[in-house]
């Protein structure tokens, strides 16, 4: 057979298939504020942890949301809770959030997703009562400190929260062409 | 290959509709047109478009291989110097690319020949892809077409293979221009394949992405974009506003930026000069080696770079007999040997052929009323029945 067996749609059109897939898997993680309270828990001695938090302050210079303005900061994460790091301004984290190591699962007979990143997490001033991602998806109660339940798409490398200083610097020529005669009702072709 | 006319399904507007394909009529014209469709033999379909595809294809990755590093090339292909190396890197990381649809003069018989490869932004996908299988699948069912009926396509597991091999950074935010519902459709249904390939994705059109501070491409919520699938030519890319802050972005594009070599007229005459006398290519010349076409008949004249058909002159014996004006007079051109289409009754045939990954995986067929294919032509369903 030279066709597909079997297709259908997702997310276009109404038809009767019009479910969203869901690809999200359910992870835990692990959340400290400090390395003592991470050395304290079960799951990674003081070496393993200041190596862990090393790795989310690498993924934090990356990742965190980054501003132009300290105001447009602290109106998102609060007064005193941003720093100057060269032109740019970025929240403090507020916790650190590490995946469970691999010796635990599967010692603990662990169905979750393999884990993800090392990462800091912030709160912001909207909502205090929890913890967010760089890229503001919510990771548990704020305050809470161990093991959380998370899901995957939380996990991975955020998408990040940038000050944007200009806009529409694409689709130029397809708006110039486009109204050459009646042409153009596709700019693919 | 014969062109058969039929009934078409009476309820099919509607199952367009709900079925998202909102563009099957546009400004009042058909597009998706089933009163007839193409029949083509097993043997046709493999001998004579699928391997020839395939080792076109292949052809093409050498040559994007030999234009990386070959600056007398990249001159002859018009890429901004600007965008050289950060070319030349997404080739070097082997950036994984998605798909390409190849155009074939082909009646049925002898070689196809290839008219050119829209690599980096080729439209048609959903109804090829989808609508044409979904027809299929109704009219055997219906009693219609007879049950033993195939067709070449399965573009739409590959889509859904080749984005979870891609695996890109996420969100991968898929983009299009406004106001045109092809491109819309377009990019919706291969959004609708990520979504399938278990990927996270976000909408975005071009006009509306943002530079942030540190020169990195944002959303309207001022996000940035980790990965990035544009229906928008490279070439537009690299020469607009923000084309400068690409080679410093952490944006992961599809295509990717070694598509730019491929979606690109002059590959033509450099096939032909890589591949003289190859029984699919035509005998194809940049502007300033006209000298070179006084044997060939008829040439057709076509832009570096253009969409849908414009700009393109059909010469016959020093006669231009065909032409489509347009808005892409601005890129230089090159010159092909005339390979005219197989007429079918009023109709001029282009065959379509799709590459996935590397992959060729499916066909499509279009009809226009001149031997030119422009934006006004229409889309006809095939089978396999030998």
């Amino acid at each position: 057979m030279k066709r597909s067996k079997k297709i259908k749609l997702t997310i276009m059109g109404l038809s009767p298939l019009a479910l969203t897939a869901c690809s999200d898997k359910p992870v835990d993680m692990l959340v400290y504020k400090t390395l003592d309270e991470c050395a304290s828990d079960r799951y990674y001695s003081m070496d393993q942890c200041e190596i862990e938090f090393k790795k989310a302050v690498s993924e934090r210079h990356k990742t965190s949301p980054k501003y132009k303005y300290l105001s447009d900061c602290e109106s998102d994460f609060g007064r005193n809770r941003c720093v100057d790091r060269g032109a740019i301004y970025t929240p403090i984290p507020s916790a650190y959030m590490l995946p469970i190591p691999r010796s635990h699962q599967r010692e603990e007979n662990y169905y979750g997703g393999s884990g993800g990143i090392s990462q800091p997490i912030y709160t912001s001033r909207d909502d205090y009562g929890h913890y967010r991602t760089g890229d503001n998806q919510k990771v548990g109660q704020s305050g809470q400190t161990g093991r959380i339940s998370t899901s995957t798409s939380r996990t991975k490398s955020p998408s990040i929260k940038s000050t944007t200083v200009s806009r529409g610097g694409f689709g130029s020529q397809a708006s110039a062409r486009g109204s050459w005669g009646s042409g153009g009702r596709s700019f693919g072709g | 290959m014969q062109r058969i006319t039929t009934r078409e399904r009476q309820d099919w507007k509607n199952l367009a509709n709900m079925l998202g394909f909102k563009f099957h009529t546009i400004d009042g014209d058909l597009y998706w047109d089933e009163s007839a469709y193409y029949r083509f033999t097993l043997n046709q379909v493999e001998k004579d478009i699928e391997d020839p595809t395939e080792e076109i294809h292949q052809m093409c990755m050498d040559l994007v291989d030999r234009a990386v590093s070959d600056e007398v090339m990249l001159k002859r292909l018009r890429i901004p110097e600007l965008h050289w190396d950060h070319i030349r890197d997404s080739w070097n990381r082997r950036d994984k690319h998605l798909y390409g649809r190849m155009d074939f003069s082909y009646n049925g018989k002898g070689p196809a020949k290839f008219l050119e490869y829209n690599a980096d932004t080729p439209t048609s996908l959903y109804e090829s892809a989808f609508f044409q299988w979904v027809w299929l699948e109704q009219c055997i069912e219906r009693g219609l077409l007879p049950a033993n009926c195939d067709q070449y396509n399965s573009i739409q597991e590959h889509m859904i293979e080749a984005f979870a091999q891609i695996n890109p950074p996420q969100p991968l935010y898929f983009a299009c221009c406004k106001d045109t519902d092809e491109d819309r459709g377009t990019v919706q249904y291969m959004e609708d394949c990520a979504v399938q390939a278990g990927l996270k994705t976000k909408f975005i059109y071009i006009d509306d992405i943002g530079v942030s501070p540190d020169g990195q491409f944002t959303d309207l919520e001022g996000y940035t974009i980790p990965s990035l699938f544009k229906l928008y030519a490279w070439e537009w890319l690299m020469t607009e506003e923000y084309g400068s802050f690409i080679p410093n972005s952490d944006t992961w594009f599809i295509e990717p930026a070694w598509k730019s070599i491929l979606s690109n007229k002059s590959i033509l005459p450099l096939l032909w000069e890589l591949h003289p006398n190859h029984p699919n290519l035509l005998p194809s010349y940049f502007e300033d080696e006209q000298r070179n076409i006084s044997t060939h008949s008829g040439w057709v004249k076509k832009p570096i770079f253009s969409r849908e058909g414009s700009n393109i002159s059909v010469v016959v014996d020093g006669n231009v007999c065909e032409r489509v004006d347009g808005p892409y007079d601005d890129s230089g051109y090159i010159l092909q040997s005339y390979a005219p289409l197989p007429k079918f009754g009023d109709s001029y045939t282009v065959i379509g052929s799709w590459v996935v990954a590397d992959r060729p995986c499916g066909m499509s067929v279009r009809e226009d009323n001149s031997v030119i294919t422009k934006d006004s032509s229409r889309y006809l369903p095939h089978v396999i029945l030998d």
